[in-house]
């Protein structure tokens, strides 16, 4: 039994220029001890996927189809309370930025205590709340407990936010953008401490980037989005190695460190409410066919723990055997160097 | 042989804040006596942390910001201490793009309107002539016609970014000084723009200075790079040289610090804490208080000087070989 298994997470918005669909079918399984990265532009439906396992979605968005089963329990048929006491205590998030995420006007060590109360923590909160910001690699922990969010750098904030996360030792972290904010440097102390933290807690964790690079470091598996869709999901090595969608192929040729010559992908991200039909990637797409804007490929296996949903490979499913295939050459295509 | 194009002699930037009435001010030395020079035709990048200086310089050079010392030579001419209108002439020449496109493009003009500004100021042509400049500015840069009707917030960020670019162009300048200009767009968009910048650079003969974080943009658009820490150059050289065998410990930190697929995070140099409040930077060295290469008292005590290490230079005392 996987940790956490989610099946046709559809989540919608309703706006003024109609539905916006902002996941669409997502399907995929987390394993305990391992971290899962999604990737993908701004406006892939990301950091919605997230919201959606954490039952954050209000209003005007709903989560209209599918399921979220963690340890086999399904979180959506939960109750208000249920919900509460799992989220924090077995779940819990990081998010983004966090100055403004956490709440300016308590201190840190008032939040993090917060948190323990919340969760029924038995023992001295205070003397837990020390031990956290311990553990996150915030010095003199007594004397920073007490100060407030302003006074803590961007990094120092991230990882009182990481501390309040860990407080009751979830055994599942999602992680969104948690060093998008943050200079490189800091970036790296931040990822260390991400490492350092799974190690010691054996927990699994959704890690949500657009950094290719950050991604290849944290990551196991990477589940590649565009547009709701996961278009491709594979072991990391196997998604930078061997990247099977166009979409992949064309984020990794983006990339300036592994490029040698930049090929970007043609046109722009759809927006919203106007999206193609068929495969939502054909306008970019140098492979579309015909089939391609008629209908959405189904995933398909193309590997070893690789799936990828494109027509250049749904035929080969059926045998139950990973095709052969590399991407069709295309003359003006350069390997990719690591 | 290639002239330069830009040379600027130890140029600092000082801002006071704070202060009152029988109060004293603080001083925050935002740019601490950087030289550089730029060839013409070369792309130079500026690199360096949130805070470091490297936008205050930029603006420094155009005098968007008032050099507090220092000298700036455009084109052999000395531009510290232009009037106005000496200013107003040599900035057709001297461009720049912004960091932030939904900010620097007025959200009131179309942008046609936007694009021909620079025009209707600087040039003497007729509304005709203008017209047709702008519609062919607009298709070098990639966007349609019709789009010249449209307001800035009906584009996407990416799109923004290239009317910057249009208007930078405008006056066919010889200089382009790019402050972040890749900065909150997503890596495809990222990957046109540096393209754009690319071809830009071969149809107009441009020569760009490049202030960014991002060390691999650095990497593939730059020829020489600069990396600034708390106001100061702590190292330049060629860019090829500077990412493979860095000198200064900051530099090695630096790109240590990219993550990089391909690349195992295990020998990665993790620095301390943040850098230091540029309000009150640390005595000595500026970096001592964070660097793991330090070799005593010397770095707490004295600034060192900038050694030439091999064609590159460091500020460091590591290099310091009587």
């Amino acid at each position: 039994m996987s940790l956490l298994e989610i099946t046709d997470l559809e989540t919608t918005f309703d706006t003024q220029a109609g539905e916006i669909v902002a996941t669409d079918g997502i399907s995929f399984e987390l394993e305990e001890g391992e971290t899962l990265g999604i990737v993908g532009e701004s406006g892939s439906g990301k950091s919605v996927t997230a919201l959606s396992i954490m039952g954050l979605i209000r209003n005007p968005g709903q989560v209209k189809n599918g399921s979220v089963r963690f340890r086999d329990k399904d979180l959506h048929s939960l109750s208000d309370r249920e919900l509460r006491k799992l989220l924090g205590r077995d779940i819990s998030m990081v998010f983004q930025e966090a100055s403004s995420a956490l709440n300016p006007a308590y201190t840190i060590g008032h939040q993090i205590e917060e948190t323990l109360e919340v969760n029924d923590y038995k023992g001295d909160p205070r003397e837990r709340a020390v031990d956290l910001l311990e553990q996150v690699g915030i010095p003199s922990p007594e004397e920073n407990l007490d100060k407030y969010p302003h006074q803590y750098s961007g990094g120092m904030a991230q990882r009182a936010m990481i501390a309040i996360a860990i407080s009751r030792e979830p055994q599942l972290l999602i992680a969104d953008e948690p060093t998008t904010a943050l200079d490189v440097t800091i970036q790296a102390q931040i990822l260390e401490l991400f490492n350092d933290i799974q190690e010691e807690m054996n927990m699994s964790m959704i890690f949500i980037s657009h950094d290719m690079g950050i991604i290849w470091e944290v990551c196991d598996r990477v589940a590649v989005m565009y547009k709701g869709k996961i278009v491709e999901i594979a072991e990391t090595e196997q998604i930078f190695k061997d990247p099977k969608h166009p979409y992949t192929r064309g984020l990794l040729q983006c990339l300036p460190q592994v490029s040698e010559q930049l090929e970007p992908i043609k046109g722009t991200v759809p927006s919203g409410a106007t999206l193609p039909g068929g495969c939502t990637f054909h306008p970019r797409c140098e492979y579309a066919t015909d089939a391609c804007v008629e209908g959405f490929p189904e995933s398909a296996r193309v590997g070893e723990n690789h799936r990828a949903s494109c027509y250049l490979y749904t035929d080969h499913d059926e045998s139950g055997e990973a095709p052969s295939g590399k991407l069709p050459q295309n003359q003006n295509e350069k390997p990719i160097n690591y | 042989m290639s002239s330069t194009l830009l040379e600027v002699e130890n140029l600092s930037k000082h801002f006071e804040s704070g202060g009152g009435f029988l109060r004293g001010s603080t001083k925050t030395h935002a740019v601490n006596d950087v030289s550089l020079d730029v060839q013409e035709g070369e792309v130079v990048g500026v690199v360096g942390e949130s805070g470091c200086g490297k936008s205050t310089l930029g603006k420094s050079i155009l005098r968007l910001h008032e050099p507090s010392s220092g000298r700036v030579t455009f084109d052999s001419k000395d531009i510290t201490n232009l009037d106005p209108k000496g200013l107003r002439d040599v900035r057709k020449d001297m461009q720049m793009i912004f960091q932030d496109s939904a900010l620097s493009l007025n959200p009131r003009l179309k942008v046609s309107r936007i694009i021909d500004e620079p025009l209707r100021e600087h040039s003497t042509m007729s509304r005709e002539e203008r017209r047709h400049k702008v519609s062919e500015l607009l298709e070098e840069i990639g966007l349609k016609p019709e789009h010249s009707e449209r307001y800035p917030h009906e584009f996407s960020g990416g799109q923004r970014q290239r009317i910057g670019i249009a208007r930078a162009l405008t006056l066919n300048p010889r200089l382009l000084i790019a402050d972040e200009p890749m900065s909150g767009v997503d890596v495809s968009v990222q990957a046109q723009l540096i393209k754009l910048f690319n071809e830009l650079q071969d149809e107009y003969n441009l020569t760009y200075l490049i202030i960014t974080h991002d060390m691999n943009v650095v990497r593939y658009m730059t020829d020489r790079v600069v990396v600034m820490y708390l106001g100061e150059i702590v190292e330049r050289g060629p860019t090829e040289e500077v990412f493979r065998d860095p000198k200064h410990p900051y530099t090695k930190a630096l790109l240590s610090a990219i993550p990089t697929p391909g690349k195992e995070s295990g020998d990665r140099i993790l620095l301390d804490g943040a850098v230091p409040d540029p309000e009150d930077p640390p005595q000595g060295c500026s970096f001592h208080t964070r660097c793991p290469e330090k070799i005593g008292d010397i770095c707490e005590q004295q600034d060192p000087a900038q050694f030439d290490v091999n064609g590159q230079h460091a500020k460091c005392h590591l290099y310091d070989e009587p």
